[in-house]
């Protein structure tokens, strides 16, 4: 071919290099920042730790969390009477009231989690890849839900519904879908307008197999961590609906609960607050530590 | 050799390490640098030779993370070693600096006169307001900005890119320093608008004395601007010297290298194709047409952008046509609407002889697998969580769904090796590789179902010299091996005569001129054509310094004006409202198989 | 720029009109609600109802007059309270929320601008590893736990503070419940601003600014400020909203006499009518506050306005 120089051929070698013939994917970077991540790695094994205990912990105790146990009301935490957390006024034993709570505020953290998160998504992706009018409408629908006190709302349908705890689950989780619709729209708009969707498109791919197979696994990296962020969100907005009075119900109870039956005697029994609140601080801490590192993996520039 | 009071400049053992998460990066090793008073200084490399970063730590903007050792002396003071305070009263007062990109560079939540204010302010104390605001005037006129008191009130977003570099010229130059330092000014911009930056700078440096230093990529910039030279490499001198003696008799074996690999506007051009007797068009283009709406306000309507004004042309097989043109130019839409990527509004489009109206779907998807493309920016053409061996695969997975794995994968190898990468590259992700390696995997992806038509949308722009030059000696291999025909579209009028052999250029959606290669750069007639080819800078000193620009009058600023597109025909504006449509001007056949655009005499349409 | 917030203010209309659509129809659908008389109610708060509702006429007669009721600052009777109606009992409890909201907002912008601010300015030393970790409390800790904890400490066992009330408003009755409301918001704005400023400090424009040698001070002013604020900006809209609903707990907590407490109590008595009028009136008021939010967020960042 001619008009080119045998000169540009000697920076050939330059511009090669040799490496090593494994790849390693962003999935794989992620992962071992996000371990190295010492806060992040261990929230990670506290919050194991805490789901076992909640979820297995209660066969191993000798006390359910409603009946009461008639030698030892008001008892302060002791390893005799084998109420380590101590009891209530009505003598119900607090590790299990405890756990149970836990179990409860895990549960509707996780179900809600879950319903936030197909909404958000399919809201989303939906917007963000037809676009157009139908993307202008959806994002209208969200940025009105979106200024108005939604947790109002939901209190409004509690007293006007009654107390039902599956639609707490329901309403709780529709609480949380607008953020994750809003990230989700706007990561699969800027997806679509990638150079790597118009080479699939010219390739000859259809629509279906360009979204499965591009769209879909650039997408699951900031789902994952925006669920892993709404999580603690919703944890504690069941708590504070609980605490107010209008989550769950007797004979179920939530940390929430707990604790506003703590705060009641704070003076007498404080240990009543101490431990569920410890508890909730302890699940909101890993929950966000957890957050913010899967964050930082997939992002590093977040980091300070 | 000059004494230290005629340096305006000396560096002397610049050392800078970068403290980062992978470990010390050492960016640049030890350099040697002077700027004597007057002169201009053009600073080449490519990336990651450290060019930026040397000027960069002279004027303490490096990143926090950074460290320097040496020393940097301008006016009896090492700055390196100087407190902020001491440093500040030198920066923007002594020694200015200016930036690539003038978007993001000028403070966008302030008004142009008020970031001009401010540095007055800073450095030449109070002198009233009307002093100051009288002063910034004066200076925006002198870098030929139009209508200057309008703009002190302007907000950068407000102003096109040619004319936010000029307010960044103006604004270093308010204290009348001894040294300019300009870090790829005009990189990011047209070259009809680059040639007119470059000749400001010029003609500033001969009115006031100051002296500049040029760092760039481009050795054709250094040729028509600078008196000295200086190559740097991976952090490193690598040699200086007159512009004369530097080009034209290199001393050492990279910066040979580095001028061989530059393409010239008048340099070699493509062999003819091999073209056989009967060989039918392989792609036709007849009158297309795309048209994008662009959404109005609440109290404003919606305008209509054609982007493609009815453009026709026909390629045959093995033959490359250039298409060149300048940002909004509509040529990056055309590649994309022949290959029906983007709806087009009318015209016809047909792929190896057959019309694409009225094919159903799956039957215009089984026909792209003759035709591939190459993108501009090859690391986001890449699905970043496939694996490169993957990517490369997909169009072949369509193209021959009956082919089984095994046999696809020796394919894929066999492409890898083929376009120049190890074969043990295909379980690697693109974040791991260079960008000139990415782009390499895109060019497997594009030729792996063996198509007919290639079309390379600014496929090299984006690589450093050196690495485009392999890719287009790549490109041109496999061409000939394939029989590819090529559509390859670039701003970049060097490497478009380099490769084409035929070229047609573009102007707001309409053909200007259409001609072989050599004709076109031989023998242009169209006045744009004209300005363009006089705007490109020739990395050869003796033929630069003796060149005459042509300029025209107008701009492409405002695509949806009548006066921006008769430009060429202002004859014709007469009578015409401002959003009217006008029609595309006809094609002339001056020569055979030279087409023309009407248009007026040259003489009337010069700046005067 | 007046044109922007006349646009803004128009396209409140829309969410206001869908959001009072929606509490009339929770309204009307409820269950064995008010209306139907499952739960008795005295006759005279009956005949209230009877009469402001117009219970007999059409659906469509109703709600125009609910909607032009609302228009009208009438938000309807109490169910439970007779002597009062919705509006005026929101009017006792009014001046307390703003009072506690408005201390809240502004202790929560101050203290959490410039803690983050600072905290950017000198990264990584003693300072922004403490904001850190109070940045990590404030987001953590739930208001309904700080603030038993507070009152038992400050005011139990060290006895520098009153526990609760109003007390006519003196500093030492306001520290506690303001410290507890504005907490999360000094953690989540600080974070923020943080952020914002780390990433402005590094952009290409403030690169130039440095090079033009006006000096740290000038720079921060002049060119790191405004854009840094805008994050911070388009938070506090939704800051409102979470301030409002914190004030439910904190009112509650530290008896106060503020709209949050009645409406707890009337969520708690199923008090229909003031829970649904307490809603609206706070929909309005965060619709309100947003709009003004956005027209900030417009004078801060010409590029938002062009449009």
């Amino acid at each position: 071919m001619s008009g080119v120089s045998k000169g540009s051929e000697s920076l050939q070698a330059a511009a090669l290099g040799s490496a090593p013939v494994r790849g390693r994917s962003l999935m794989d970077d992620a992962r071992a920042r996000f371990l190295a991540n010492r806060a992040a790695s261990g929230s990670v094994v506290v919050l194991v730790l805490l789901v076992l205990a909640a979820v297995v912990g209660p066969a191993f105790l000798p006390w359910d969390h409603e009946t009461p146990d008639w030698s030892a009301f008001r008892s302060p935490p002791s390893s005799e009477n084998g109420h380590y957390f101590g009891t209530d006024q009505n003598g119900r034993d607090l590790l299990a009231r405890t756990l149970h709570g836990t179990r409860v505020s895990l549960a509707v953290a996780f179900v809600a989690t879950l319903v936030s998160v197909v909404i958000g998504v399919l809201f989303g992706a939906i917007a963000g890849y037809v676009g157009g009018r139908l993307d202008g409408a959806m994002m209208r629908f969200v940025d009105i839900l979106y200024a108005l006190p939604y947790i109002l709302f939901v209190i409004l349908l509690m007293v006007v519904f009654g107390r039902n705890v599956y639609l707490l689950f329901a309403a709780i989780g529709l609480l949380e879908w607008l953020t994750m619709a809003r990230i989700v729209r706007g990561q699969t708009l800027s997806i679509r307008n990638r150079e790597y969707i118009e080479a699939a498109r010219a390739a000859g791919l259809g629509r279906m197999q360009i979204i499965l197979r591009h769209v879909v696994p650039n997408l699951i990296g900031p789902v994952v961590i925006y669920a892993a962020l709404t999580v603690p969100e919703i944890v504690a907005t069941e708590s504070f609906l609980s605490y107010l009075g209008f989550g769950v119900q007797e004979p179920l109870t939530s940390l929430g609960t707990l604790i506003a039956e703590g705060t009641d005697v704070i003076e007498v029994l404080p240990w009543l607050l101490w431990f569920p609140g410890a508890t909730l601080v302890l699940l909101l801490l890993s929950l966000l530590f957890i957050g913010d590192g899967l964050r930082d993996a997939f992002d590093p520039k977040e980091i300070s | 050799m000059s004494t230290s009071t005629d340096r305006v400049l000396d560096i002397r053992g610049l050392h800078v390490r970068f403290d980062t998460r992978d470990g010390e990066v050492h960016a640049v090793r030890g350099v040697d640098c002077h700027v004597e008073r007057g002169e201009c200084l053009g600073v080449v490399g490519e990336s990651g030779s450290g060019k930026s970063q040397t000027f960069l730590a002279a004027m303490g903007l490096l990143a926090g993370n950074a460290r320097t050792e040496g020393v940097v002396e301008h006016d009896g003071q090492n700055l390196l070693a100087l407190s902020s305070a001491a440093l500040d009263r030198v920066r923007g007062d002594r020694v200015a600096m200016i930036f690539q990109n003038p978007l993001t560079a000028l403070t966008p939540h302030l008004t142009i006169g008020a970031q001009m204010r401010e540095t007055l302010a800073a450095h030449r104390g109070s002198g009233g307001r009307k002093a100051i605001r009288a002063r910034c005037i004066d200076w925006l006129e002198r870098v030929a900005l139009p209508e200057p008191e309008r703009r002190l009130a302007q907000y950068p977003h407000e102003l096109s890119g040619g004319m936010r570099q000029r307010v960044m010229i103006a604004q270093a130059m308010l204290c009348e320093p001894d040294l300019l330092i300009a870090d790829e000014p005009t990189t990011a911009l047209d070259v009809t608008i680059q040639a007119e930056i470059l000749d400001l700078m010029d003609s500033l440096r001969r009115d006031t004395g100051t002296a500049i230093v040029l760092v760039t990529h481009d050795m054709g910039v250094v040729a028509r601007l600078c008196d000295r030279v200086q190559v740097m490499r991976a952090g490193a001198y690598v040699e200086a010297g007159a512009v004369d003696a530097v080009f034209h008799a290199p001393a050492h074996a990279y910066t040979r290298a580095l001028l061989d690999a530059v393409p010239r506007i008048d340099g070699p051009t493509a062999a003819a194709p091999v073209a056989r007797a009967d060989a039918a068009a392989v792609l036709i283009a007849d009158e297309v047409d795309v048209r994008f709406h662009l959404p109005g306000a609440l109290f404003r309507p919606g305008l209509e952008l054609r982007a493609v004004d009815g453009i026709s042309f026909s390629l045959a097989p093995g033959e490359t046509l250039g298409v060149v043109g300048e940002s909004g130019s509509g040529k990056s839409t055309l590649a994309r609407a022949v290959l029906e990527l983007v709806p087009r509004h009318a015209g016809q489009v047909a792929w190896m002889g057959r019309s694409i109206e009225g094919l159903a779907p799956t039957e215009l998807r089984r026909a792209r697998r003759d035709l591939s493309i190459v993108f501009q920016d090859p690391l986001a053409s890449l699905d970043p969580s496939m694996t490169i061996g993957d990517s490369i695969a997909e169009p072949l997975r369509i193209a021959e769904p009956g082919l089984g794995r095994a046999a696809r994968r020796t394919r894929v190898r066999e492409t890898l090796e083929r376009v120049g990468l190890e074969a043990g590259f295909v379980n690697r992700y693109p974040h791991e590789l260079s960008g000139g390696q990415n782009q390499r995997v895109g060019i497997a992806r594009a030729v792996i179902t063996r198509p007919q038509v290639l079309i390379c949308d600014e496929a090299v722009s984006a690589l450093d010299v050196s690495v485009q030059a392999q890719v287009l000696v790549l490109l041109a291999e496999l061409q000939k091996e394939l029989g590819l025909a090529m559509l390859f579209i670039s701003h970049d009028l060097s490497v478009v005569r380099q490769v084409s052999h035929r070229v047609l250029v573009m102007y707001l959606g309409s053909v200007v001129e259409l001609a072989p290669c050599v004709a076109l750069f031989d023998d242009p007639r169209h006045p744009y054509t004209r300005a363009l080819l006089s705007a490109v800078p020739l990395p050869d000193p003796r033929i630069e310094r003796g060149r005459e620009r042509i300029r025209l009058q107008g701009s492409a600023a405002r695509p949806t004006e009548a006066a921006a597109r008769l430009r060429f025909r202002p004859s014709a504006l007469v009578g015409v409202a401002d959003g009217e449509h006008v029609p595309a001007a006809t094609l002339d056949e001056v020569a055979p198989g030279h087409f023309v655009a009407a248009h007026d005499a040259l003489e009337r349409l010069l700046v005067e | 720029m007046f044109g922007y917030a006349l646009r803004r203010l128009l396209s409140t209309v829309p969410v206001l009109w869908i959001a009072l659509t929606a509490c009339f129809f929770v309204l009307r659908l409820a269950p064995g609600g008010p209306f139907d008389g499952e739960r008795p109610l005295p006759p005279a708060v009956k005949a209230n109802l009877a009469a402001h509702y117009n219970l007999d006429q059409p659906l469509v007669v109703q709600y125009v007059r609910y909607i032009g009721g609302v228009l009208r600052g009438d938000l309807g009777p109490s169910f439970v309270n007779q002597d009062f109606s919705v509006a005026e009992q929101i009017g006792i409890g009014l001046p307390y929320t703003l009072i506690l909201g408005a201390l809240a907002f502004t202790l929560a912008v101050a203290v959490g601008i410039g803690a983050g601010a600072l905290g950017a300015l000198y990264r990584n030393r003693l300072g922004d590893h403490v904001l850190a970790g109070v940045i990590l409390l404030g987001l953590v800790l739930p208001n309904f736990l700080v603030a038993p904890i507070l009152q038992l400490v400050f005011g139990l066992q060290l006895d520098w503070l009153p526990v609760g009330g109003w007390g006519g408003g003196t500093i030492t009755h306001l520290v506690l419940p303001v410290t507890v409301l504005a907490l999360p918001h000094v953690a989540r704005i600080s974070r923020l601003m943080r952020g914002a400023m780390i990433d402005v400090l590094s952009s290409d424009f403030v690169r130039t600014a440095r090079a033009k040698g006006i000096g740290r001070a000038a720079i921060l002013r002049r060119h790191v400020l405004k854009p840094a604020l805008t994050p911070v900006v388009s938070y506090l809209g939704p800051a409102a909203g979470y301030l409002l609903t914190g004030s439910l707990v904190v009112e509650t907590i530290f008896g106060l006499p503020g709209i949050g407490r009645y409406f707890i109590n009337a969520a708690l008595n199923r008090d229909y009518g003031m829970v649904l009028g307490t809603v609206i009136f706070y929909m309005l008021l965060i619709v309100v506050l947003n709009l003004v939010v956005d027209i900030v967020y417009a004078w801060l960042d010409p590029r938002v306005r062009g449009r």
